[in-house]
């Protein structure tokens, strides 16, 4: 059974509508696809501008976590650095462009997208690219997120610009769910993809590009990932520490750390102030955090795994740890080498090491982003090399490693949604 | 006070007798000891216990001593006395994630285990010896004397109640298979008597129960007790309730329901196990405590929330067996006032700590949890 929450600009939520299969949705997708196809894509963005202010307005709205990145992303200059990096020119989305040899940037045409539940945002990241460049999209969204999207795609839906709505946008949009094990529906949703956009982890990667799926329709793979931190001694040696340490516990705390760009490890190098010190700095930063943001979520599981780790880390007599009573923030203390398995919900391990260099023996393809507070830049630049060579696809500021941009993970995302169609004529 | 003598009474008296409040003041003190001996002898405990939790002497309630999780017992050889006084290290069967835990037993624990269950069970089942049926192979309690499995633990608990135990299940190529003959001189010998029967929950539905139905086979014992425990997360996935369970087994037993009686209890806290009483709850003995923490704030639940279950117990002298907070999710259902008569605590346990669902692109941890 598939549970429909949005179909072409309608929303049925919370009290879904129910559809035995995917298929009657199509027409309503498909006859949207036609109106965003003849829709100039500069006005799109225009309206996504104006969603950007409203969002940060609206009451609605304004509580969201991560909605004041999003409302930053959405803005004009964002999005046309994102089309120009990804498409040369805008115009590409229009006309065909260009003299003899003419090329045009066609939507492929339907776009699947699979979202996870880890960031309840980022299924309108994954929405806007696909729908700037014209492809109908369907999303299929764990009910944890609906109550967010609905909530921001109820504002974009009324939003305004030249005659322009959100409303009339969202013709091409459905949001649905149905159950990870239903296997026809997921089929189905497959079948009808023009491209599969997949977010989630290893067991939702390989469930989902093992379904059939039609013979030109492109894959575009947003899968796990693992983030982590390094201080070198420069920087925490230095007046801004502190600062450093609050901008880390601000992208420890966000997405409750289940996103691929949450750290879990910070190795600190040796010879600036020592990892005990760092530790109890970070603890009073995500202490003071976590008092203006406290835990919405609580997920036994991982309150299990906040216990046992406590607990080893208190056991063993070559580490140490930082918490309150409550397992909320919890600051680890090691001298095991490498990487950690991540615990989530706002648990950071903190590792001394020689050098910033001595991590990158550490660095597998799995590593997506990589917080810096690198003072000595000539170092930052070598480390920066050495780590992107071993498959890591972004090297960023602490502070900003849930900052959503174009690449991700290596790819330039709004050109995987795009046929590049020839028009051949001359004089 | 003679922390020895205090332990020994409290184990060795008529259980389920003392009212909530008395039942505090009296272990609080011994676990406050207890918990002090163990952080002197071993610095690694004195590390844990100042670490996350305060001073023995201001423990205001046994809530307020810090829980050891019941996998440390998996990364760390967790001792409270010297080794050449461990007469045995007991490795509980590694079913989920393929580690064992180690626990050290000494003679007063060894000893203390064995009379802590003996009270227990003889409150539910009374203090008889008879003849016990053991719905399992002979190898569950074979080979190395010093593996026990949840499986086997149970078998050996009852049979300190056995004047003849008999093994109803045979193995063969990893599979369980009914050996009627047995069971049928069984039957022959003590038909109609009093008997204990004990095996692990999802062997008896599975294996057992299923095999004497497709053999048409009539068993006849009014006066039996069916104690078992272990493998209901299976079963809920075959809707098997409890409720179903006992009626089945009951019927097939020719007995009341109420005769068949499911127990929680872990390798970790051998002599502590937790019967289901006429009421369906489980009752925490004199000498232990069940304790449900909020997974969160790690404060204890109030009646009817769920939350994490914690056994703190007296018994052990050698590995720091205070409190043992488990990965099984209780709650609480009353106190001092079960039907039943039984003084104390009472809850019921709802399951295992699931993970909701694959959390998304930042889970590289499934990698690793696909076998748990």
């Amino acid at each position: 059974m598939i549970e429909v929450v949005m179909l072409a600009g309608e929303f049925f939520h919370p009290a879904h509508k129910d559809a035995e299969s995917l298929n009657p949705l199509l027409p309503a997708v498909q006859a949207g696809f036609e109106v965003l196809r003849k829709t100039d894509k500069g006005k799109v963005i225009d309206l996504l501008q104006k969603f950007s202010d409203n969002i940060i307005k609206d009451p609605s709205t304004t509580g969201i976590e991560g909605v004041a990145f999003l409302s930053s992303w959405l803005r004009k200059a964002n999005i046309m650095q994102i089309v120009e990096k990804n498409l040369k020119d805008i115009s590409y989305l229009d006309h065909f462009v260009g003299e003899t040899k003419r090329l045009k940037a066609q939507p492929r045409g339907i776009a699947c997208h699979w979202i996870a539940g880890n960031v309840p945002t980022i299924g309108l990241f994954s929405l806007f690219q696909s729908m700037i460049v014209g492809n109908a999209n369907i999303l299929r969204i764990p009910p944890q997120s609906h109550d967010t999207m609905v909530r921001l795609l109820k504002v974009f839906a009324s939003s305004r610009v030249d005659g322009l709505t959100g409303t009339e946008l969202l013709k091409s949009t459905s949001i649905i769910y149905y159950d990870r094990t239903d296997q026809k529906a997921n089929e189905e949703l497959s079948n009808a993809a023009d491209v599969r956009i997949v977010w989630g982890g290893e067991e939702a990667v390989k469930s989902i590009t093992g379904l059939p799926r039609r013979a030109h329709c492109e894959d575009v793979v947003f899968g796990p990932k693992y983030s982590f931190v390094v201080l070198d001694r420069e920087a925490t040696g230095s007046k801004d520490l502190p600062r450093t340490l609050r901008f880390l516990a601000s992208d420890i705390l966000l997405f409750d750390q289940a996103a691929c760009t949450s750290p879990h490890v910070v190795f600190c190098e040796k010879g600036g102030v020592d990892v005990a010190s760092i530790a109890r700095l970070l603890g009073e930063e995500m202490g003071k955090l976590s008092k203006r943001f406290p835990k919405a979520d609580i997920d036994p599981f991982i309150m299990t795994r906040i216990i046992n780790v406590r607990a080893e880390h208190a056991l063993d007599p070559d580490a140490s740890v930082i918490c309150p009573p409550e397992n909320d923030w919890t600051v680890l203390i090691n001298k095991r080498p490498g990487l950690e398995e991540p615990i989530e919900s706002r648990t950071i391990f903190l590792k001394e090491v020689d050098s910033i260099m001595a991590v990158l023996p550490h660095v597998t393809r799995k590593v997506q982003t990589i917080g810096c507070a690198v003072d000595d830049k000539a170092k930052l630049v070598a480390f920066a090399d050495a780590a992107t060579s071993r498959g890591v696809a972004r090297c960023v500021n602490v502070g900003q490693m849930h900052l959503f941009d174009s690449p991700w993970d290596g790819m330039l995302f709004m050109s995987r949604l795009v046929n590049w169609a020839t028009l051949y004529y001359g004089e | 006070m003679d922390l020895k003598q205090t332990v020994n009474d409290l184990i060795a008296r008529e259980q389920f007798k003392l009212p909530q409040a008395e039942k505090e003041g009296a272990l609080l003190p011994v676990l406050a000891q207890q918990v002090k001996e163990n952080a002197a002898f071993s610095p690694q405990l004195e590390k844990f216990y100042t670490t996350l939790g305060k001073e023995p002497s201001a423990y205001a309630s046994i809530a307020d001593i810090p829980p050891i999780p019941v996998s440390m017992f998996k990364k760390f050889a967790l001792k409270t006395c010297p080794d050449d006084q461990v007469s045995r290290v007991l490795n509980s069967s590694a079913t989920t994630s393929g580690i064992p835990s180690r626990i050290y037993i000494n003679k007063e624990t060894a000893l203390r285990q064995s009379k802590g269950l003996v009270a227990i069970l003889k409150d539910f089942i009374g203090g008889a010896r008879r003849p016990v049926l053991a719905i399992d192979t002979e190898g569950v309690n074979k080979g190395d004397a010093d593996t026990l499995s949840a499986r086997g633990a149970a078998i050996r608990g009852i049979s300190n109640f056995g004047k003849k135990l008999v093994y109803v299940m045979d193995e063969k190529d990893g599979e369980l298979f009914l050996n009627r003959e047995r069971l049928e001189n069984f039957m022959a010998e003590f038909k109609g008597q009093e008997i204990l029967v004990s095996g692990f929950t999802y062997i008896i539905w599975t294996r057992f129960l299923k095999q004497v139905q497709d053999a048409g086979l009539k068993l006849d014992f009014p006066a039996m007790k069916l104690v078992h425990s272990g493998g209901w997360k299976k079963l809920s996935a075959q809707a098997v309730t409890k409720d179903k369970f006992s009626k089945a087994l009951a019927s097939a037993f020719n007995t009341k329901q109420e005769n068949i009686i499911d127990f929680y209890g872990m390798v970790e806290q051998l002599g502590v196990i937790f019967l289901d009483c006429e009421a369906g709850h489980k009752h925490a003995p004199d000498f232990a405590e069940v304790i449900i923490r909020d997974p969160y704030t790690m404060k204890e639940q109030p009646h009817g929330k769920p939350g994490l279950i914690e056994i703190a117990s007296i018994i052990p002298s050698s590995y720091p067996g205070q409190a043992i907070i488990t990965e099984d999710v209780g709650e609480t259902v009353g106190v001092d006032d079960c039907p039943c008569g039984r003084k104390g605590k009472y809850f019921v346990f709802r399951s295992r700590v699931e993970r909701a669902e694959t959390r998304g692109c930042g889970d590289t941890f499934a990698e690793r949890r696909k076998d748990e």
